[in-house]
């Protein structure tokens, strides 16, 4: 739910203040910073919801694109909103301690976990009513988009797609399975979802009343059975 | 004994008497009448123990069939007949001369349909009860499958090894398994339609639109209005049409098959596909169905 413009300034100005004062006696942690590392370190304190990174390096040529069916490499479909489609990688590192914070769970795959993770977020309208939202979102029309995972380092070279599953890690802590087409292209695994519905955490109420629009975050990763 | 999909997927299938859910014993089978409780896809046989346990009160002996149902119909079918012929020896031919009833939900109806017109398996089944099977297939669509494993997961628990749409079963339930030849539905129902020997059987259906998903009100709504979109306008519990259930849309019943269809109950237009299994009017009448063969 979004508060008033001035309460976004302040929590915001508040949320860089406490990232000053961090990295202001850890200048180390600056120094050994890329530009694109702090953008993705305020996006995960919520400063910036949507970091400016170069989709097509961190998901390959294939992620929504707006152009017509017949340059999609799965024909007939219609392609993702992709100015809408926020992108970046995580690492293997992250992950593993998300799944950890989950408490009472004990996951007997997470050793095949074959890829590192990705995190995508999309932005929805918001709506008065559900139905509403769902024309304002296009959920009735046919959608789908590609993404591709890079391969954890133990796993290159020992890929079989047909033994792949992937999951999806919602903020709840909800784990899904997603139905995706997977190949292997170019060393990487390369997916292709079909539904928006992949952004909707299951196990979290979104209200979509009196907002202007929200982020559907959801991180992606691979198994190999 | 874990009640885990991922559990059955890393132990193999099992067969489990009710209402202790252990392994069946030979003994088991010796005494009364036996029926078996065969689960539907991206599930486990738990959800089945409440109608197991009213079975067992009308004087049979109810067993869960606990199996993985992502290798495909065959091989669940092959399965349950493996472990019937194994007891039926342990237990003295005890199932050939006492054949087994088996009371089957969802894609565990083609389960039991397929064991049926096995000729090895076929004596050992007295009939066969169908609560929402989808005797025809359901609606292919990747759409459609993303929300049926959403279902799945939301009932049984997250399960990584279901979401490859390759999985054999889901392909055969959408009926797009006909590489090289007809899908297994529809070779099922022509074996079915052809043969003379088939068991007693009889199939009911539900009328309610409406599956619960997730706890995400949104998503359910939206989840629900794609895959009514895609149904249409037909009768349906939510994920299989009432064509479907029908094995009449699909296979040319004579008066040797010896099957009927159920939906005129009160509460037809209230019960989805999950609730089929909850309904006490409908063990009711599986009970009597039970009663007559």
């Amino acid at each position: 739910m979004h508060g008033s413009d001035s309460g976004i300034r302040e929590a915001v100005i508040q949320q860089f203040e406490v990232m000053s004062i961090f990295l202001g006696s850890h200048p180390e942690i600056v120094e050994s910073m890329t530009m694109q590392e702090v953008n993705e370190e305020l996006w995960e304190l919520g400063i910036n919801p949507k970091p400016s990174v170069d989709l097509t390096e961190l998901t390959g040529e294939s992620v929504a694109s707006s152009g017509p069916p017949n340059q999609t490499p799965f024909p007939g479909v219609p392609e993702f909103i992709g100015e809408d489609l926020a992108v970046r990688s995580g690492s293997l590192r992250r992950l593993f301690a998300r799944l950890q914070e989950i408490e009472g769970v004990e996951y007997s795959w997470v050793d095949q976990i074959c890829s590192n993770p990705k995190d995508l977020t999309q932005r929805f309208e918001g709506a008065a009513t559900a139905k509403e939202f769902l024309r304002k979102n296009g959920f009735m029309d046919p959608a789908s988009f590609s993404i591709d995972l890079d391969l954890a380092a133990e796993y290159r070279g020992a890929i079989d797609p047909s033994r792949i599953s992937i999951v999806a890690l919602y903020p709840s802590g909800a784990l899904r399975s997603v139905p995706s087409e997977v190949s292997l292209v170019a060393g990487r695994l390369r997916l292709r979802i079909h539904d928006y519905l992949v952004f909707i955490d299951p196990d979290a109420d979104q209200p979509t009343e009196e907002i202007a629009s929200f982020w559907g975050p959801v991180t992606l990763f691979a198994i190999q059975s | 004994m874990p009640y885990e999909v991922q559990h059955i997927i890393g132990t193999g299938d099992s067969l489990l008497r009710v209402p202790d859910l252990k392994w069946a014993e030979p003994a088991d089978f010796k005494a009364g009448r036996n029926v078996i409780l065969v689960h539907g896809f991206t599930s486990h046989g738990y959800y089945l123990r409440e109608l197991g346990n009213f079975i067992m009160a009308f004087g049979h002996q109810a067993f869960i069939f606990n199996y993985n149902s992502y290798r495909g119909i065959a091989s669940a079918s092959d399965s349950l007949k493996d472990f019937l012929l194994r007891y039926d020896k342990s237990a003295g031919g005890g199932i050939s001369a006492n054949p087994v009833s088996i009371v089957a939900h969802s894609m565990g109806g083609l389960v039991a349909r397929h064991l049926a017109v096995d000729a090895e398996a076929r004596p050992m089944v007295r009939g066969i009860a169908m609560l929402g099977v989808p005797n025809n297939g359901c609606f292919p669509s990747a759409r459609w499958l993303s929300c049926f494993i959403q279902y799945g997961e939301h009932l049984s628990g997250f399960m990584p090894g279901a979401g490859n749409p390759a999985c054999l079963s889901a392909r055969e339930c959408i009926k797009a398994d006909d590489i090289g030849g007809r899908p297994f539905i529809d070779r099922l129902n022509d074996t079915w339609e052809k043969s003379v020997s088939c068991p007693p059987a009889i199939s009911i259906s539900g009328g309610k639109r409406f599956l619960t998903l997730s706890r995400n009100r949104l998503k359910n709504w939206l989840s629900n209005q794609m895959i009514q979109a895609e149904i249409g306008d037909e009768d349906n519990d939510g994920l299989v049409t009432e064509k479907s259930v029908n094995m009449h849309s699909a296979v040319s019943i004579n008066a040797s098959h010896r099957y009927v269809h159920f939906n005129s109950y009160p509460y037809y237009r209230d019960l989805n596909h999950t609730n089929l299994t909850q309904n006490q009017t409908l063990a009711l009448e599986i009970v009597d169905w039970l009663r007559r063969f």
